[in-house]
């Protein structure tokens, strides 16, 4: 004879739940994607300081004591594509789009930092 | 349902918290993004003491649990013991209640699933009032729950098998309970 709850480990019921949370979880999620940065703010050596949308594409041409670096907002994430510094650091940082990034290039003294609502994201966790 | 002798009990639980730390430092291994956000593999143990010997075992098995695991493994009163405490006890007491309203329609597996949602979201819960506030814990909430779905699975389809197959421990006139067709 065989025993009634061989047919699966789960029961009906037990799936409908799962699904429920998974469903529930992934909505949730997708809610939140809409957080990110709203805004980005270049700053540059002699007081040069711009804040502009996030949203809406475009190049920066910041002066420096090297140089030009030249920053691009292009979908929703910010990041430097050329500068007159050694080490190439701020390049290949690569893009910044949540709230509370930031790429420095400390040669330039260019600064660019990403803005928005809520507190950004946890830098680490030890334990 | 519950065990003749009081030392009959007290063996039991003994052999079963014994599994439950060792689970739980095992568990240690395994790398998490968050250390509030865990597989919980001692909660297999968790829905095997409610499922076979009720909720009173279980919340007994959990606070020894907590609290041995934590000076063994070097954190007693540490984050991970003020998470645990309540986060084990929200799991069964969460498990207790879903088996005794909704274990018809929901099985091991469903009870399991509840229990990993009430474990997880009471830690958020406690993490919101001691470290980060609720805003911050919030926007952890969608996380908690998809990884409670996944550990609840998990957890609970192993919990389900050493239902279905320990009966060492188990009282006698289990077995018949089982269900036979």
């Amino acid at each position: 004879m065989r025993r009634v709850n061989r047919r699966g480990v789960l029961t009906r019921a037990d799936w409908v739940l799962l699904a429920a949370m998974v469903a529930l979880g992934a909505a949730l999620l997708l809610m939140q994607q809409g957080g990110g940065a709203a805004t980005v703010r270049v700053t540059g050596t002699d007081g040069f300081s711009e804040t502009f949308d996030l949203g809406e594409d475009r190049t920066v041409e910041v002066p420096g004591p090297l140089g030009t670096t030249v920053v691009a907002v292009r979908d929703g994430a910010a990041r430097v594509i050329s500068s007159p510094c050694p080490q190439q650091i701020c390049v290949r940082m690569g893009p910044a789009r949540r709230a509370g990034e930031v790429i420095v290039c400390v040669p330039n003294g260019v600064v660019v930092e990403l803005a928005g609502e809520g507190h950004g994201r946890v830098d680490a966790i030890t334990r | 349902m519950a065990t003749r002798s009081l030392t009959g009990r007290m063996a039991r639980l003994a052999v079963l918290l014994a599994a439950a730390l060792v689970l739980q430092a095992l568990e240690r291994l395994v790398p998490s993004p968050f250390p509030f956000m865990r597989i919980g593999l001692a909660n297999i143990v968790t829905v095997f003491v409610v499922l076979t010997s009720g909720l009173a075992d279980a919340l007994v098995l959990t606070v020894l649990r907590v609290t041995i695991g934590s000076a063994l493994l070097g954190a007693f009163l540490g984050p991970s013991f003020a998470l645990g405490l309540p986060g084990g006890a929200a799991a069964a007491i969460g498990m207790a209640l879903a088996a005794r309203l909704a274990r018809p329609p929901l099985g091991v597996v469903g009870v399991s699933l509840v229990g990993a949602l009430c474990h997880n979201l009471a830690q958020l819960a406690v993490v919101a009032a001691l470290y980060t506030g609720v805003a911050a814990a919030t926007r952890l909430v969608p996380a908690a729950i998809l990884v409670s779905a996944a550990a609840g699975l998990g957890t609970g389809v192993v919990a389900s098998v050493a239902i279905d197959r320990i009966r060492l421990f188990a009282p006698a006139g289990r077995a018949a309970e089982g269900g036979l067709a």
